[in-house]
């Protein structure tokens, strides 16, 4: 699980690092909007016994909570639409996240069932 | 620091973060799940339910970490050490947008409207208001 957040926070940094306010603001955006999606994704298989981990507790914390919870990040945007003031943006940034997060989760409950006892 | 000593430390600290984060919620579900089991209810799904598990341990963690951000941002120089490995490492590991998004959608897909729409805009309307108070604070 740690070892899951310190890739997921190494991979934020290293894709934020070096660029503008306003570029790493929009790769924040574009990162929190993916992670919602792959989590809606990989949440969805699991709920079919589908996925990569999905008999194993411990690669589901790791790559759930662990990789996709420390690559969003949350309070970046909170600190960004708080000063300037745009609550608006971040609400749009919300909304595009359900969005993606509802579409990963579509996708995944496709995906027929593991049959009981099949590799 | 090196850039690859940068990139560790952030890391490290992102662990961290992410490790109170997950920690927190089990903490939370092993309190609920004890109040359930007294309750003679060991699921859980129905006397404790409604606010009892409505995720608190996840706007807990978002509203921390958007303070404690906005006080980096306010006290700290922007892109020293410090911020970078505080800001981008232990807040960013410590808060989530993925879970966050994932909850509310996962809300929408039960038709849990009203969950749905105060997980979304408590996180909001909090978040915002913890990372201007530590703006604030810090006296940016």
């Amino acid at each position: 699980m740690a070892a899951g957040g310190f890739l997921g926070a190494l991979a934020r940094y290293l894709s934020t690092a070096g660029l503008s306010a306003s570029g790493a603001e929009l790769a924040t955006a574009a990162i929190n909007v993916a992670g919602a999606l792959a989590l809606g994704l990989l949440t969805g298989l699991w709920s079919r016994g589908r996925g990569p981990g999905s008999r194993r507790d411990w690669v589901r914390a790791g790559l759930g909570p662990g990789v996709l919870g420390g690559f969003t990040t949350f309070s970046a945007i909170a600190v960004a639409f708080a000063d300037p003031f745009r609550p608006w943006v971040a609400l749009a940034q919300a909304l595009l996240g359900v969005c993606a997060a509802l579409l990963g989760l579509w996708l995944g409950g496709r995906v027929p069932s593991r049959e009981r006892g099949a590799a | 620091m090196s850039a690859l000593g940068m990139a560790l430390a952030v890391g490290a600290a992102g662990a961290v973060g992410a490790l109170a984060r997950v920690l927190l919620d089990d903490a939370w579900l092993a309190y609920r799940a004890g109040r359930a089991s007294r309750a003679g209810d060991p699921a859980g799904s129905g006397r404790v339910a409604g606010l009892a598990g409505w995720p608190w341990p996840l706007l807990i963690v978002n509203v921390v970490g958007s303070f404690v951000l906005g006080w980096v941002h306010g006290a700290l120089p922007a892109g020293s050490a410090w911020a970078t490995v505080i800001g981008a490492g232990w807040c960013g590991g410590l808060t989530t947008f993925s879970t966050w998004a994932v909850v509310a959608a996962g809300a929408l897909k039960e038709r849990r409207w009203a969950r749905a729409a105060t997980v979304l805009l408590g996180h909001l309307v909090l978040g915002l208001c913890a990372a201007a108070l530590g703006l604030t604070l810090a006296g940016a």
